[in-house]
């Protein structure tokens, strides 16, 4: 499937563009803010590539917490003055019903952009656009490494248990498998630790301590207009932060 | 000494950090696997904390919360400042002296009935909330369960002397930083997240709404009854770990 405009923004500008649309969801004092923001943060990325994977990994995150929010605001939080309705033996109070709507709009607002952006953008450009302004080179290091590291891990976990298993561990009642945990996860740790000279040795040989600017292999393109965008997107929190802080806007 | 301060400037602090956040989230699926009723999720930070000191702990906290929402859950990015401060404050106990050193057995079993009694007061002062939502006295819970509370306690005793045996002070200091976690994130999960999080600890919040307590509280005791039980093992774990370790490895990440 081709890029959409979305996923050709610099990643800056998509994460400027998540953080504004969270917290504007959580600013804004009325409840229209959030749907609104909901909205915004859904739709916003409906010409990207990825947005049939997202709005599924969506629907997979926000039903079992829009589930636990009704059961937890329309059924236990009694809202007087709002109304409510029976169901069997049971009242569902429509002020929390109502409560619960502006809270879930405001969790899909904040996992919807997150996820766009997590979902449009490779860790490693991410990384080098948030290197590129400023943050520290060991950060980006750390950051790249722990994702390149992971799938070696998950193996290796899965070796030891094997290995554990074959040596008699049994993991089937509660206390066998909590005195599993120690000859699971001793190994694992163990092997890590011993590794650790050897990774740092060869980070040391690619020029970590080096303090020349690194030449990309990966150039980000990034415009005037993106500039503009993510400085106004910030500015615009910041009035929002102060109208709402000062009582301006309440 | 310098390493404490300056965590990012040496190689081997840099690999240990991004495998301490890889090692999070490993551990906390091998949890999952084997179905334990806790997370696991902070191992890595406490290590690094333990090894490397509060700046490094904080830091690789932090950034294993990035890494969960760079995987797909977003949800994890809000949540980093809980694990920072976990770090941190594994990282303040392991320059104490806290993961390298044993404690008598009978602090062990102290802990272990302090935790059991403390447990038994929380979860019975909400379950015998008064109509009006305002919680009992303490020691009218005490009274009128004694012998809950005897029970618990020596079950708390002979657990503690048996499971934690000579690694109380780690047992003691997971405790602290659970609590102090359940503190942090009670707030985030209120007001972020409606007080729900999707996941099967929503049940508890329930029940405790269901007690009377308003959001913030029923979250905060949900995390209570759970977060510090998930520290003190993590801690152990770690304790456990670095006193199996061979010297000549831990001699990697100390002052030189």
């Amino acid at each position: 499937m081709q890029a959409g405009w979305f996923d050709r923004l610099h990643p800056l500008t998509k994460l400027s563009w998540a953080i504004t649309v969270a917290i504007a969801a959580y600013i804004t004092p009325t409840p229209w803010g959030a749907w609104v923001m909901m909205g915004v943060a859904i739709a916003t990325p409906l010409t990207s590539a990825q947005r049939w994977p997202m709005y599924r990994t969506l629907f997979g995150l926000f039903v079992p917490i829009a589930l636990s929010l009704f059961i937890i605001q329309g059924l236990l939080f009694p809202t007087p003055g709002y109304g409510r309705i029976m169901l069997g033996s049971y009242s569902l109070e429509l002020g929390g019903l109502y409560v619960a709507s502006i809270s879930l709009a405001r969790i899909v607002a904040l996992g919807s952009g997150l996820l766009a952006v997590i979902l449009t953008t490779t860790p490693s450009v991410l990384a080098q656009a948030l290197a590129e302004r400023g943050m520290p080179r060991s950060i980006e290091y750390i950051l790249l490494m722990a994702l390149q590291i992971l799938p070696d891990m998950r193996q290796r976990t899965h070796a030891i248990l094997e290995a554990q298993q074959a040596r008699g561990l049994i993991i089937t009642a509660l206390p066998s498998r909590i005195k599993a945990l120690i000859p699971l996860i001793g190994p694992l740790v163990v092997g890590a630790l011993i590794d650790v000279e050897e990774r740092a040795m060869a980070l040391e040989q690619r020029a970590f301590a080096s303090t020349n600017p690194p030449t990309r292999l990966q150039q980000i393109v990034d415009s005037r207009a993106q500039h503009i965008g993510r400085t106004l997107m910030f500015l615009t929190i910041g009035g929002l932060i102060i109208a709402r802080v000062s009582g301006v806007w309440s | 000494m310098e390493r404490f301060l300056n965590p990012l400037k040496n190689p081997i602090n840099i690999v240990l950090m991004a495998l301490a956040i890889a090692m999070n989230i490993v551990v906390g699926q091998l949890v999952t696997v084997l179905k334990l009723p806790i997370y696991l999720d902070s191992i890595g930070t406490v290590l690094v904390g333990a090894l490397l000191g509060p700046i490094a702990g904080g830091l690789t906290g932090l950034l294993a919360n990035v890494i969960w929402s760079l995987l797909g859950n977003a949800y994890a990015l809000p949540y980093a400042v809980v694990a920072l401060v976990i770090g941190v404050m594994a990282g303040i106990f392991g320059r104490n002296g806290v993961f390298r050193s044993n404690s008598p057995q009978w602090v062990g079993a102290a802990v272990g009935g302090l935790f059991f009694v403390a447990l038994s007061l929380f979860i019975l002062t909400f379950l015998n909330a008064n109509e009006d939502g305002s919680l009992p006295a303490m020691a009218d819970i005490i009274n009128a369960n004694a012998l809950i509370f005897g029970i618990t306690g020596v079950i708390g005793i002979v657990g503690g002397a048996v499971l934690i045996k000579n690694g109380g002070y780690a047992g003691l200091a997971g405790i602290l930083t659970g609590i102090v976690a359940a503190v942090i994130s009670a707030p985030i999960t209120a007001y972020l997240f409606g007080g729900v999080t999707g996941s099967g600890t929503d049940v508890l919040v329930a029940s405790f709404m269901a007690s009377g307590q308003n959001i913030l509280t029923s979250v905060f005791a949900q995390g209570a009854v759970s977060d510090p039980f998930d520290k003190m093992t993590s801690f152990m774990v770690v304790w456990i770990i670095i006193n199996l370790l061979p010297k000549r490895v831990l001699e990697r990440f100390e002052d030189q």
